[in-house]
């Protein structure tokens, strides 16, 4: 026991010591901060939104209470009535316009009789201005119907009359990959510090010079494993800080992300499922370290189990849709992760869920100190030129 | 005479890769590395391993320290097997090779209290010991200097200092010169001697006749593999120069196999 430690302390200090390595350490954190940063100060260009400027909303045949009506809601709502429904449902999409509400000829005339005539609100998801608007026209115009007692339909039409472009969703969608370019950087972070450890003692010769002392193999593994799993885990927390601080930044144009917003118990979730991940990261990394001949193998080795987490990281993010997966999904390391932390970020936590994710990924950390072990005690730990 | 070492037919195959049967310049899936090796050392002597290049020294060496395992047979350091027992074994031995080596990133001062914990050894003896042992080897002035700065020959000191912070009674050196000038070669086999009138027991190898006539009481000439000859140096050569001993043995062995 008191072995794991010496050894740990020792390779702490080679890592907390050395201001190469440990630069190599921070610098994905900074970096994050730094591009996420910039990368936001762009889009908010692109959808920047002025909180004091007022709604402008189109219509077309609108009864003439609807702007009254409107008012009565509070909005603060420029109303004016078009003619040319594309042309106008175009300003939408480019946002000159926030809304298009296109009521059926003699809308009110068709109501009296008894009727069920339409109406349909253009809208545009990626203007929160847009987005804001159709809630309080859906809102009226519904509860108008209820009023009326009259059914009529409201966005009835086939297909969406969302007229945010392909782009623009694009960029929402980072919102929901997140947790998977956490994933990510998790990964390169364990990777920045497990790859070369065992390798670059073997093709140092320094394994050997440790390995003829009485310390027990297992020790020798878990001192490792222990000291690369905290410099690791303080590598993904710079990261995972700088992508929390640049990421008001970097949604700020798309809508409001108050990382405020979320309790100290979705942080503590978040680091929980951050911890044993990177540390499941680290002993994979570190076997496949000890069992390759060089730095460079190892590396090299590296590169397709980082695929499979991409891969992974990706289906659970697509496949899903944000639904609820089947519970043997959370049985999968990194799917289960990627799962845990989206459901932390859109506040639809499962205990449940996030427990089974945090034991799964234990005992694959158990499993692969026990496989180390037994690499540390065959001879392919020193010579496999 | 107490016998400290006792290695009874050795063997060790090792499975090439493509890389070292092209190196090798083999066909052979299968190097025999040790085939039956058998010697002893014994109690306060210097036992020389003498072989040319890929006989099987290195091979020998590190099946002793226990740091790869034989498939056959076994060697027995002070009752401890390397089979049965491999931590009883290190607990006894000191193993150094110029193929060991130190962390570049810390200073001999770390390293030396590192090991020592490693071997367990009380925090004070180890502040005397590596008092001595430093100053023996003017090894004081790099005390905190990273390894990685150090020349060749004080890394080589270092590395020997470290391999015996828990002076073992039993110290095995492969190649122990290879690669020092003849400055360091000359304090580093010093040493050996004054190991060996503390009483320590020794087991180097090398293919150098000089270092063996100089320093060693007992020889053993491993060819391919195998024990051609062991005995008192003083007997082995009382005909003949090692060197033409070595030569006579080596194209009676070499010939009868082809
Ligand atoms: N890990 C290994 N894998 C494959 N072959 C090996 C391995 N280690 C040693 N060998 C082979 O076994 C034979 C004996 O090697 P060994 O290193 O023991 O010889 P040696 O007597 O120490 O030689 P040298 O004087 O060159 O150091 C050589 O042919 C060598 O190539
Ligand atoms: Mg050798």
């Amino acid at each position: 026991m008191n072995k794991i430690f010496t050894v740990m302390k020792k390779e702490l200090k080679r890592f907390f010591t050395d201001k190469r390595l440990l630069a190599s350490l921070v610098l994905p954190g900074i970096m994050i901060f730094v591009i996420y940063s910039f990368m936001g100060s762009f889009f908010s260009d692109m959808f920047g939104e002025d909180p004091d400027k007022k709604f402008i909303i189109q219509t077309i045949n609108a009864p003439s209470s609807f702007s009254d009506d409107l008012k009565a809601t509070g909005l603060n709502a420029e109303v004016k009535a078009v003619e040319d429904k594309d042309a106008s449902k175009e300003e939408v999409k480019n946002k000159s316009a926030d809304i298009l509400v296109f009521f059926e000829e003699e809308f009110e005339r068709k109501l009296s009789e008894g009727e069920q005539p339409s109406v349909e609100i253009w809208y545009n998801t990626v203007n929160t201005q847009s987005q804001t608007a159709y809630n309080a026209v859906y809102g009226m115009i519904y509860s108008r119907s209820v009023e009326v007692k009259t059914v009529f339909v409201l966005n009835g039409g086939e297909g969406s009359y969302d007229l945010a472009t392909k782009e623009e969703t694009s960029a929402m969608i980072i919102t929901m990959m997140l947790p998977f370019i956490l994933m990510i950087f998790l990964f390169s972070g364990a990777m920045a510090v497990a790859t070369e450890s065992i390798a670059g003692e073997k093709e140092r010769g320094t394994i050997a010079t440790l390995l003829v002392t009485p310390i027990k193999r297992s020790s020798l593994a878990l001192g490792k494993i222990l000291a690369l799993s905290v410099t690791a885990i303080v590598s993904s927390l710079v990261s995972f800080v700088g992508l929390i601080a640049s990421l008001p930044k970097l949604m700020g144009g798309m809508g409001d992300i108050d990382m405020g917003m979320y309790g100290v118990g979705t942080y503590l979730g978040v680091l929980g499922v951050i911890v044993v991940t990177v540390v499941m990261f680290t002993v994979v990394l570190s076997i496949i370290s000890a069992l390759a001949k060089s730095v460079k193998e190892a590396s090299q080795l590296a590169l397709p189990v980082m695929f499979v987490v991409m891969l992974v990281g990706v289906s659970s993010m697509i496949g899903s849709g944000g639904a609820n997966p089947r519970f043997w999904a959370y049985l999968i390391p990194v799917y289960n992760s990627t799962q845990c932390l989206a459901g932390l970020f859109s506040l639809s936590f499962d205990p449940l869920f996030f427990l089974i994710t945090v034991i799964t990924n234990i005992l694959f950390i158990a499993l692969g100190v026990y496989i180390l072990a037994k690499i540390f005690n065959s001879e392919k730990i020193i010579y496999n030129k | 005479m107490e016998e400290i070492l006792r290695v009874e037919n050795l063997k060790k195959t090792f499975k090439l890769s493509r890389k070292q049967q092209a190196l090798e310049k083999t066909k052979n899936k299968y190097k025999v590395a040790v085939n039956g090796l058998s010697f002893s050392a014994y109690k306060g002597e210097i036992f020389g391993l003498l072989g040319p290049n890929g006989a099987g020294k290195t091979t020998t060496l590190r099946i002793i320290s226990t740091l790869i395992r034989a498939d056959e047979g076994d060697a027995v350091v002070d009752g401890e097997s390397v089979r049965k027992n491999p931590d009883g074994v290190r607990k006894k031995i000191g193993f150094l090779t110029g193929e060991l080596k130190l962390e570049d990133f810390f200073t001999p001062d770390y390293l030396y209290d590192y090991f020592s914990a490693l071997h367990d050894v009380p925090k004070e003896e180890s502040e005397r010991r590596k008092a001595k042992l430093f100053s023996r080897f003017g090894i004081e002035k790099f005390a905190h200097v990273k390894v990685g700065d150090l020349s060749t020959g004080m890394k080589q000191k270092v590395s020997l200092v470290i391999s015996i912070v828990h002076d073992p009674d039993f110290i095995i050196f492969d190649e122990p010169t290879n690669g020092l000038d003849v400055i360091t070669a000359k304090t580093v086999t010093d040493f050996l001697l004054e190991l060996k009138n503390e009483g320590k027991t020794i087991v180097i190898s090398t293919h150098i006749f000089s270092l063996v006539e100089k320093i060693c009481d007992r020889v053993g000439i491993i060819i391919n593999g195998k024990m051609t000859a062991e005995g008192n140096l003083k007997e082995i050569t009382r005909e003949k120069p090692l060197e033409e001993v070595f030569f006579d043995i080596y194209s009676r062995e070499v010939g009868s196999d082809e």
